[in-house]
């Protein structure tokens, strides 16, 4: 049978070879190798018609457009089907790998990182809903995967990797085991997890929601907002707590009639219910507490505090300790090059402009003819002459940047998109003659 | 998308971040997202959410390290409650 099976792999194997008019590597035939998707699935469907149009426009940057006018006209030749087949071989690769990359990501995995980054949150809440979020995100991964874009692709399996590792690490079961114990205790599955999460204010929280609960009110009222505030108010709430109490309050509303429904489902009435309520609260705020940096700091200081004083004030050992609880999680700056490096890009300040890119447009001729006075810019061909130009300009414009980082990235592909969209205004200008 | 808006973006974003103001350029980039093509606003989201990932990774480990820690000195005071005991149980002796 093996036998069997080998002789019809190879079999195959030299079928696809002849098909696609070059040798296919071992990674490309075997069993994990991905079936080749057929050309009408991949034009039906508008993602893939789009990447697929993308490949091609890569691979084939002057025959694509004319091999998809003859497609369209059933006048394709052999010559068209074989980089069609070739092509078409190739993105099956890539759909597999792109979804290998991009499967993990779906609308629960925004949430949750929207949750941990509010970088991250602010951009994805313009979007209005995750799946939407998903999508985009999904999109571009399978984009850079059809550009062959190494960078990315190494950047995003080496967070995937990371993250992985982190989340198998003791300390992470740590919380985890915490959550699910709660889940044993009080029955209470992930999605009712959630909303017992999203419905507890933390301490930070909450001081948050004062702070700007009392934005609202009068300077007097914001001058009670001190830490005397009690004495102040002769041990009354100031009308700001009672709003922030009353806010939170409102917003507990879902939670808390999640919670008695649930313990009345679970055969637990009245003051039995209300009590179990207290008690996955207070785990709820213990994991809320081991979770946030400042809590474990808290403890942390707490513990330190008591050790140092055991060992005799050993002035290095406080020290060390105040450093550990210092050094909370800090949120990774996406590009911490010094403003300086910027400063020396602001010369390419209204360089994308239409009048720029005709001047320089204007100077590359000059250039070319300069270079061999056989060039004549009245009969050359404008399309590559212009891409040669947009070329030279995009990779004199990348080395005056930064190396990496964030908006090194975006201000690149600001740049690549001002040059696709210049590239046939340019073909029209008046310099070619 | 036309060219003017997209010199407009990179002028901003570029005098945002020569003046070391990142913070500015980040709220600028939000307040024209829905300007940007598709394929930028996918990106854009992409790159922030590899960062959060790795944000993420950073934050479990600093967490985990100081639990960690915290669990050593806790074990520490363990044994010097011991200690104690014994002395106190010496000296009543």
């Amino acid at each position: 049978m093996k036998l069997e099976k080998l002789l019809l792999d190879e079999g195959r194997k030299e079928a696809r070879e002849r098909a696609l008019g070059r040798k296919l590597a071992d990674s490309e035939h075997g069993s994990d190798e991905p079936e080749d998707l057929k050309l009408p699935d991949i034009l039906t469907d508008a993602r893939k018609e789009k990447l697929f149009g993308e490949l091609m426009q890569s691979t084939y940057p002057d025959e694509a457009d004319g091999i998809f006018e003859r497609l369209g006209n059933e006048q394709v030749t052999v010559d068209d089907l074989s980089k069609l087949n070739s092509a078409r071989h190739d993105f099956s690769l890539k759909m597999a790998e792109a979804k290998r990359l991009g499967a993990g990501i779906d609308a629960d995995d925004i949430g949750l990182m929207s949750h941990h980054s509010e970088e991250f949150q602010k951009f994805s809440s313009l979007v209005k809903e995750d799946k939407r979020t998903a999508e985009l995100i999904q999109d571009h991964f399978y984009r850079v995967v059809m550009q062959g874009d190494t960078d990315t692709i190494d950047r995003l399996n080496e967070a995937q990797q990371k993250l992985q590792e982190v989340k198998s690490s003791k300390e992470y079961k740590y919380i985890q085991t915490q959550a699910q114990l709660l889940e044993k205790r009080y029955g209470f599955d992930d999605k009712q997890y959630s909303i017992l999460e999203e419905g507890h204010y933390t301490l930070l929280e909450r001081k948050k929601l004062k702070r700007e609960i009392s934005k609202k009110f009068n300077s007097w009222m914001r001058f009670v907002q001190t830490p005397y505030e009690n004495l102040i108010t002769l041990g009354q709430d100031s009308p700001a707590k009672r709003a922030t109490k009353g806010k939170i309050y409102e917003d507990f509303k879902e939670t808390r009639e999640m919670m008695r429904k649930h313990f009345r489902e679970k055969g637990y009435g009245g003051i039995r219910s209300y009590f179990k309520s207290i008690g996955a609260l207070a785990t709820v705020k213990m994991i809320e507490n081991a979770k946030t940096p400042e809590g474990l700091k808290q403890h942390f200081e707490a513990i330190g505090g008591i050790l140092a004083a055991s060992l005799s004030k050993d002035d290095r050992i406080v020290q060390a300790l105040a450093k550990e609880a210092q050094g909370g999680p800090k949120a990774e700056i996406i590009d911490n090059r010094p403003p300086k490096t910027w400063a020396d890009v602001q010369s390419e300040r209204n360089q994308m402009t239409e009048a720029q890119a005709v001047g320089d447009l204007k100077k590359y001729l000059a250039k070319r003819k300069a270079e061999d006075p056989n060039f004549n810019p009245q009969t050359a061909d404008r399309s590559s002459v212009v891409d040669e130009m947009m070329g030279e300009r995009k990779s004199a414009y990348e080395k005056k940047l930064p190396t990496e980082g964030f908006f090194t990235r975006i201000l690149v592909r600001l740049f690549g998109n001002f040059s696709n969209n210049m590239k046939p205004k340019l073909q029209q200008a008046n310099v070619w003659t | 998308m036309d060219i003017t808006t997209l010199g407009e973006i990179h002028d901003e974003l570029i005098a945002q971040l020569a003046r070391g103001n990142e913070s500015g350029a980040m709220d600028y980039l939000r307040s024209r997202f829905e300007d940007l093509p598709e394929e930028m606003q996918g990106e854009i989201l992409a790159e922030l959410y590899i960062n959060a990932m790795n944000e993420e990774s950073a934050r479990i480990e600093t967490i985990g390290k100081i639990q960690e820690q915290g669990i050593a000195a806790l074990k520490v005071l363990e044994v010097l409650k011991a200690e104690l005991k014994k002395e106190t149980g010496k000296t009543k002796a």
